[in-house]
């Protein structure tokens, strides 16, 4: 990168030989020329990575303030899929044993059954789409916010 | 475009609301599942009364479905006791509803009655839902549902049987 520099400095300063310029000078003019660029590329990495360092800064404050919300949501999907399975794998059988000791024909049992288990996933996967929902809507809430992070510190360093 | 309505009742809820949402569906859930293992006198009763005949027993499960949706309205007013009703939570209850009749209508048979019924009740639904909050008198109509729909029930159990 620094030879690159060099050779164009050196590329630029040939054009003062048709000048005249004494080799001496044009040895200052490059020093110069390149403390120059130095200061310019330091202060320009500099301000992109204050850009970068407020823009982490402030991502991170917004997933600690979104955490909370997410965790919530998630610890509820979690709820239904322990709920579904518990329906399948606990309730239904005792609802059959029910049915069986009150000796409900089986061809009824099994048409009362059709609609229990229709309604209950109905119900699940709705309350379901609602927490799925509230997930989404969180995360459009943080990707807006992130955005205007962005936007906000941008026009702030210009 | 009314289903793009539709979605958007979901949509800004708070925690709290969306808690109270779900309480509403899980409280049914386990209230139906409650019915059966309880031996629930009118839920039994009907099993046996119409064994002999299968339009009475659809009848029978219709009804007991239809009771069970209109009870989402009755649990949400009783849990929220004291609280405000606007008209973006009456909303989102209305569309649960809506979408559980719905749903059921595109999966499960139905009978006539049923069918007659859910469609009068999937119009007012939308009727409400794309109103707004500039009517917000005929919500009460959602109030005495579920004793109109047990009436119509009861009553056409009767005539079949006779």
């Amino acid at each position: 990168m620094e030879k690159d520099v060099d050779a164009k400095i050196d590329r630029v300063l040939t054009k003062l030989d048709t000048l005249g310029v004494d080799a001496k000078v044009k040895g200052d003019i490059k020093l110069d020329v390149k403390e120059i660029l130095d200061d310019y590329i330091t202060e320009k990495i500099k301000n992109k990575l204050q850009v970068l360092y407020e823009y982490e800064k402030h991502y991170l404050d917004l997933i600690k303030e979104y955490k909370e919300e997410i965790k919530f949501a998630s610890t509820i999907q979690e709820d239904l899929r322990r709920e579904r399975s518990q329906f399948f794998s606990q309730s239904l059988k005792e609802v059959s044993d029910s049915l069986k000791d009150a000796q409900v024909d089986e061809t009824v049992a099994a048409k009362w059954i059709q609609q229990l288990v229709g309604s209950y996933t109905r119900s699940l996967d709705l309350s379901e789409s609602l927490t799925n929902t509230q997930v989404l809507d969180s995360i459009g809430k943080l990707r807006k916010e992130t955005k205007k992070e962005i936007s906000d510190i941008s026009d702030a360093r210009e | 475009m009314l289903e793009n309505k539709i979605e958007e009742q979901f949509m800004g809820i708070t925690k709290s609301e969306l808690c109270d949402y779900l309480n509403v569906l899980h409280v049914l859930r386990e209230s139906m599942v409650f019915d059966f293992t309880s031996n629930n006198y009118e839920l039994y009763i009907s099993m046996f009364k119409y064994e002999q005949n299968e339009n009475l027993m659809n009848l029978a499960i219709d009804k007991y479905y239809t009771g069970w949706v209109n009870s989402h309205w009755d649990q949400y007013i009783s849990q929220i006791d004291g609280g405000q009703l606007n008209s973006k939570n009456i909303s989102v209850m209305v569309n649960v509803m809506h979408r559980l009749i719905k749903e059921s209508m595109s999966t499960e048979v139905h009978t006539d009655l049923f069918v007659y019924l859910a469609k009068g009740k999937l119009r007012f639904y939308e009727e409400l839902l794309q109103i707004g909050d500039k009517d917000i008198k005929r919500y009460n109509e959602l109030l005495y549902q579920y004793e109109k729909d047990k009436a119509i029930f009861e009553r056409t159990l009767r005539e079949v049987q006779q």
